[in-house]
């Protein structure tokens, strides 16, 4: 398979500073946080740009309370980079402007906002109730402006009971893109993993996912790499997990990740070293890449070289070791049953 | 999304990456909903030497992959 030569998309946690509190947050965010320093910021962007970074994802915390967030949008936008951001909503109101402003670059420019069912009730399993209505306030305003959103939900144990109820919400707000995250146990999410789906509960969302995309015409995103194991023959085009292939991730101290959920595993840091060269040389990247080193269930897996292994997050932080096989994946998992 | 690396088109598609050699690339950029097959092999046929069979047939298979993977619509007038 294919190496690209750097990372296609470019995650930046440019702060974990947030005006919530929220239990299961992967960030581990709060009313303090810290983050990037702008300069330092910029200079990420200027190297994403030098090596072809295509897509910039900036992300927190609440990426609105970072101070220059504006700036540093227009800067990564100018040097041709799209710029996806997520937000709570909390702040899109007071902020609209100058979201809007960003319009006149021609580039791509999403934003995601959280919100979790289609009642407070629902919304508010993780979240605060009142942010239920300030989410539909930020996606009605983003609607008005022309600017392109989606809805990021964290998967629960209630929400997935009424996922197709969820659905037709979100049309009746035209809401036309949704991402499905399930709870990781990362961040404060390490203190909630009997909140996490069990393979069960993952595997029914899975089942319907593409009945659901039919049925309410809405792009339905979720992104476990043995996905493919859902479809029919000859519909499967196994893709490997994005860490280390296509995605990287800094965090708000610096440091260089595969991913964002393989936050204990450190690769460089922006004060110290090139994307690049972190990129190209790591040895963990490289582990990552070779399907050859991976254990347990994937080592005599038929799909081992295209899927390489599933979600190397969920391996390391279940399994202790993200060279062994993704422990959600349906393969890997009979071969547990047994 | 999609970027040169040497000599070979990148393109960047759900969490795909689909690598194109140069002539897959040239197939690809007539993809613009202006050609039709037959002009897209008569090209090929005009630039190196390959047979308007073959040359059709290869462009045939190719745009199937890229059909099946839902990078490219047919368009009928």
């Amino acid at each position: 398979m294919y190496v690209p030569k750097s990372p296609f998309v470019l995650g930046m946690e440019i702060t974990t500073q947030c005006n919530l509190n929220c239990p299961h947050c992967v960030a581990d965010a709060d009313s303090r946080g810290k983050k990037i320093p702008y300069d330092k910021a910029i200079s990420v962007i200027d190297e994403a740009e030098r090596i072809g970074v295509k897509d910039l994802v900036l992300g927190g915390g609440e990426v609105l309370l970072y101070d220059e967030f504006f700036n540093l949008c227009e800067y990564a936008l100018i040097k041709g980079l799209n710029v996806t951001f997520s937000s709570n909503g909390l702040l899109i109101p007071k902020e609209i402007d100058s979201i809007s402003r960003l319009k006149k670059h021609n580039r791509m420019l999403r934003v995601g906002i959280s919100l979790d069912g289609p009642t407070p009730k629902i919304h508010s399993y993780f979240r605060p109730e009142d942010t239920f209505e300030a989410a539909i306030r930020a996606i009605s305003l983003l609607q008005n402006e022309d600017i392109n959103v989606h809805v990021l939900c964290v998967l629960n144990k209630k929400n997935i009971k009424i996922i197709p109820d969820f659905l037709e919400f979100l049309l009746k707000l035209n809401v036309l893109d949704m991402r499905l995250l399930p709870l990781m146990p990362f961040g404060r999410g390490k203190l909630h993993r009997e909140e996490m789906l069990s393979p069960a509960e993952f595997y029914y969302i899975l089942q319907e996912k593409n009945k659901w995309i039919n049925e309410f015409k809405i792009n339905i995103g979720s992104n476990m790499p043995w996905e493919f194991l859902f479809y029919p023959l000859d519909k499967r085009h196994p893709h490997p997990c994005v860490a280390g292939y296509l995605r990287f991730w800094i965090n708000s101290d610096g440091n260089m990740f595969p991913c964002a959920y393989m936050s204990d595993i450190p690769l460089g840091n922006i004060y110290t070293d090139s994307i690049s060269d972190v990129w190209l040389n790591s040895p963990i990247m490289r582990n990552l890449r070779d399907p050859s080193l991976l254990k347990g269930a994937c080592s005599t897996c038929a799909y081992r070289a295209d899927c390489r292994g599933g979600c190397r997050g969920l391996a390391q932080f279940l399994e202790g070791d993200y060279l062994c096989a993704d422990p959600y994946c349906p393969i890997a998992n009979q071969k547990l049953l047994k | 999304m999609e970027r040169m690396e040497d000599d070979k088109l990148i393109l960047y598609f759900g969490h795909t990456l689909i690598v194109l050699g140069a002539h897959e690339t040239e197939i690809w950029e007539m993809c613009d909903g202006e050609h039709t097959v037959e002009s897209m092999s008569n090209i090929v046929v005009n630039k190196y030497t390959i047979s308007q069979e073959k040359a059709f047939n290869n462009i045939i298979k190719f745009l199937n992959q890229l059909l099946e993977r839902n990078l490219i619509r047919l368009c009928c007038d």
